[in-house]
């Protein structure tokens, strides 16, 4: 072996020109992959850990959705659905029995709820024909709501940094205002936005309505992480929230309506509602609107009767949760805890499920992970370019080398050894060169580490999970793209060493 | 006693739709210790007889038997020949091709080349020496080519490493090139490769050195220097050389000269214990 290694290295070193480009292929391909990987692979951590301490916890429990609807901490949506299409975020049922099969589950350190919905701030300080900015349109100050248990939600998600007021509560119809969204308020409506200020939060519902809002601002945060990848967050009051998440007693007892209501127009046709021709319709005996005002016989005040049952389905369900959020002890055992709790609701009856931070946050997880994807389609075409370009050279030096290889045939060299002399040369250039790829990584990365750079955009942010452009790779994927590279080497060796095996020592005589 | 033995050996090679005999069913011994050359004019076949006995390529029919081992007894050489690999063979430093393709099974091709490096050295023409390897190490070469714990016919292979180095050493002392034996290839004459050559021919201490028209490309000065190193250790050693070759000096320094012509054995002239045209040729 020693003999092949030697005449392997001494090739290589032979013919430095083809090494060299060899060599530098693989090294700059090994440097790229590992400083992508590296920004991939640190954008994700950093992505979990934010995620994790500061808004979908280890895991999150919600309600059942029809199939082709995903679902995660910021609301659901289906590709079938229609664009702008509204999908109605489920409400958790069964809370309660949710509640004591966690308190029964070991390993969870802490337990929350939370309700999410979308909505934008609007104001009437502003006049009514006001019309923004043609260039202030991206600054609209739409935002994420998030409105949890105010026992338990800044406990367990204890990094929100107030820096002016109160958390909301629960009845108070406030809302604790991220400050990148104040500047977008002020960008937008070229007023300032304070504490005690009034605001209308305008947000569709969970129908095809609108549901606008009068609210009050408690405060100003600023989220744990400033780079986070996460968008403007609003903190509201739960009542609140619960209006635009529709969360209301009518949501919640649809399914078992009272027996005092009068259902039978719900199985009327529009025919029999509006039927019959346009003469009867009105030909009908109502002359016009002004009699019917005139008559002194209609009472305006009562004229849709009792609405006491009315009021009350409209009414929010204060023990309505869109989500419980659950932190474990030990985040190595969060998928057991999963399994488990999705083994009790089963066995229970209740239509709850867990799942893991990264389906929690699977509208944000998709972007860096389709981010990764088409990183990975490129290192793959470059792996297929690499590839290509090591085969060919290989080829070349096999057809320089007939005389040599045939002459060793000669001698007494059999297959394996031409085999295995082949194989150690692009073995050892691929380590070698894959060695030299690393330690230009991890210049790379040094470098661009300790420039911090950051991105501003929100857009940037999303897309690469968060604000700070780091490259950390793991030791796992570092050894892995080392071992596809070299593995790769060897694969590239197939065709050029049967060529190789086929040299006959005949072949070494007619060389030279 | 005869070291290598043809017995009705022929090589046909398709060429296009013809098939032409380039060796015509030639018999001939060569004695343990001879200074043997095969003569004949370019195209007689003689380097073709010199690639078969080397075992680097496969008679059409017929049997050769080399060291007492009868190379082709099992194997059914006309299957192979109809079915036959592409291959190249010289003929005087011409390359000619051939279209027909030849199917060598491993079992084969492991055994013909464990033999070829225990009973066989090769000197070329073109010294086929290794580039990145110094002449030590390409004198060296052969032996490390034996595997550890198989059984093996080379006396070299039970050798421990100080006895290899100062074998090697020895060659290199032989063949005179102690001050060279780190150089490579490239930074050697003609002459001085040649030598390297013939001491990794000697190496495994093979009992048949083939020789295809070793001083080929050299000048008259360094053929006979090179000529006389191989006649010495031929006497010395009692190695058997076989040249394939139409060098008039090689010729009249041979005790047994084979002559061709057209495939077929001409003349076949022994002289024992001298030179088959007389000593003065020496």
């Amino acid at each position: 072996m020693g003999q092949i290694f030697r005449i392997a290295l001494r090739n290589l070193w032979q013919h430095k020109t083809k090494s060299l480009i060899l060599g530098i292929f693989i090294c700059m391909g090994v440097a790229i992959v590992l400083c992508g990987n590296g920004f991939l692979e640190s954008s994700q951590r950093g992505m979990e850990r934010d995620f994790r301490e500061n808004y979908t916890g280890d895991i999150l429990i919600e309600g059942k959705v029809d199939d082709g609807v995903q679902l995660d901490l910021f609301g659901a949506s289906s590709m079938s659905s229609a664009m702008g299409e509204s999908i109605a975020t489920p409400a958790l049922l069964d809370v309660d029995k949710i509640d004591s099969i966690i308190k029964s589950t070991d390993g969870i350190k802490s337990e929350t709820k939370q309700i999410s919905a979308m909505a934008f701030f609007g104001t009437e300080k502003v006049p009514e024909d006001f019309e923004p900015d043609d260039n202030a349109q991206k600054d609209l100050p739409y935002f994420i709501m998030f409105s949890g248990e105010s026992s338990t939600y800044f406990d367990v998600f204890n990094g929100t940094k107030l820096t002016e007021g109160t958390y909301p509560t629960d009845k108070g119809n406030e809302v604790l205002v991220d400050n990148k969204l104040k500047d977008k308020f002020l960008k937008y409506y070229k007023v300032p936005l304070a504490v005690g200020d009034k605001v209308l939060v305008e947000g569709p519902g969970t129908g095809n309505g609108f549901v606008i809002r009068e609210a009050t601002v408690c405060g100003f945060f600023d989220p744990p992480n400033v780079n986070t990848a996460m968008s403007s967050l609003v903190f509201i009051s739960s009542d609140l929230a619960r209006s635009f998440a529709g969360l209301t007693y009518a949501s919640s007892y649809a399914e078992e309506l009272p027996s005092t209501i009068d259902i039978t127009l719900s199985s009327a046709s529009e025919d029999d509602l509006f039927g019959g021709s346009d003469d009867e319709m009105f030909d009908s005996g109502i002359d016009d609107g002004a009699d019917i005002l005139a008559s002194k016989d209609v009472d305006f005040n009562d004229i849709l009767g009792d609405t006491t049952l009315r009021d009350k389905l409209n009414e929010t369900d204060d023990g309505s949760w869109h989500f419980i959020l659950l932190k474990v002890k030990h985040q190595a055992q969060t998928e057991k805890i999963i399994t488990s709790l999705n083994t009790q609701f089963k066995e229970a009856g209740l239509e709850a499920k867990a799942v893991n931070w990264k389906s929690a946050a699977a509208s944000y997880v998709k972007t860096v992970e389709g981010i990764g994807g088409i990183f990975t389609a490129l290192v793959i075409i470059l792996t297929i370019v690499v590839f290509i370009i090591i085969m060919n050279t290989l080829v070349v030096s096999v057809i320089e080398r007939t005389a040599e290889i045939g002459t060793m045939r000669a001698l007494g060299a059999d297959k394996t050894f031409v085999r295995k002399m082949f194989f150690t040369e692009s073995i050892a250039i691929s380590v070698i060169s894959s060695i030299a790829g690393l330690v230009l990584a991890l210049i790379a990365m040094l470098i661009v580490n300790s420039l911090h750079i950051t991105v501003t955009g929100e857009i940037a942010k999303v897309i690469l999970g968060g604000g700070s452009i780091s490259l950390i790779p793991t030791v796992g994927s570092t050894l892995k793209t080392i071992f596809l590279v070299v593995l790769g080497s060897a694969l590239a060796n197939i065709y050029p060493v049967r060529a190789a095996l086929k040299i006959t020592p005949l072949q070494a005589l007619s060389q030279e | 006693m005869a070291i290598v033995t043809l017995d009705s050996i022929r090589k046909t090679y398709p060429l296009g739709k013809l098939e032409v005999e380039a060796v015509k069913g030639v018999s001939f011994n060569i004695e343990k210790g001879e200074f043997a050359a095969i003569s004949g004019p370019s195209g007689s076949g003689k380097s073709t007889i010199l690639n078969m006995i080397g075992l680097i390529d496969l008679p059409s029919s017929g049997s050769l038997v080399i060291d007492g081992i009868d190379i082709y007894k099992d194997v059914n050489l006309s299957s192979i020949a109809s079915t036959g690999q592409k291959s190249k063979f010289t003929g005087d430093g011409d390359a000619k091709k051939s279209t027909k393709k030849n199917f060598v099974s491993v079992k084969l091709d492991n055994r013909i080349t464990e033999l070829r490096r225990t009973h066989l050295g090769f000197i070329f023409q073109n010294f086929n020496l290794i580039p990145v390897l110094n002449v030590y190490e390409n004198i060296e070469f052969p032996l490390l080519l034996g595997k550890k714990g198989k059984q093996s016919d080379s006396p070299v292979d039970s050798m421990t490493k100080t006895q290899r180095e100062e074998w090697i050493n020895y060659l290199i002392e032989k063949v005179g090139l102690s001050d060279w034996k780190t150089h490579k290839p490239g930074e050697l004459s003609g002459g001085q490769r040649q030598r390297t050559a013939i001491a990794r021919a000697l190496v495994t201490k093979a009992p048949v050195i083939l020789a295809d028209e070793p001083t080929a490309n050299l000048d008259s000065e360094n053929s006979s220097q090179i000529l006389a190193l191989m006649k010495e250790l031929n006497k010395e050693m009692n190695t058997t050389f076989i040249f394939s070759t139409h060098d008039a000096r090689i010729v009249q320094m041979c005790n047994h000269v084979v002559y061709l012509l057209d495939g077929k054995i001409v003349d076949d002239k022994k002289q024992e214990g001298s030179n088959v045209y007389g000593k003065g040729a020496n």
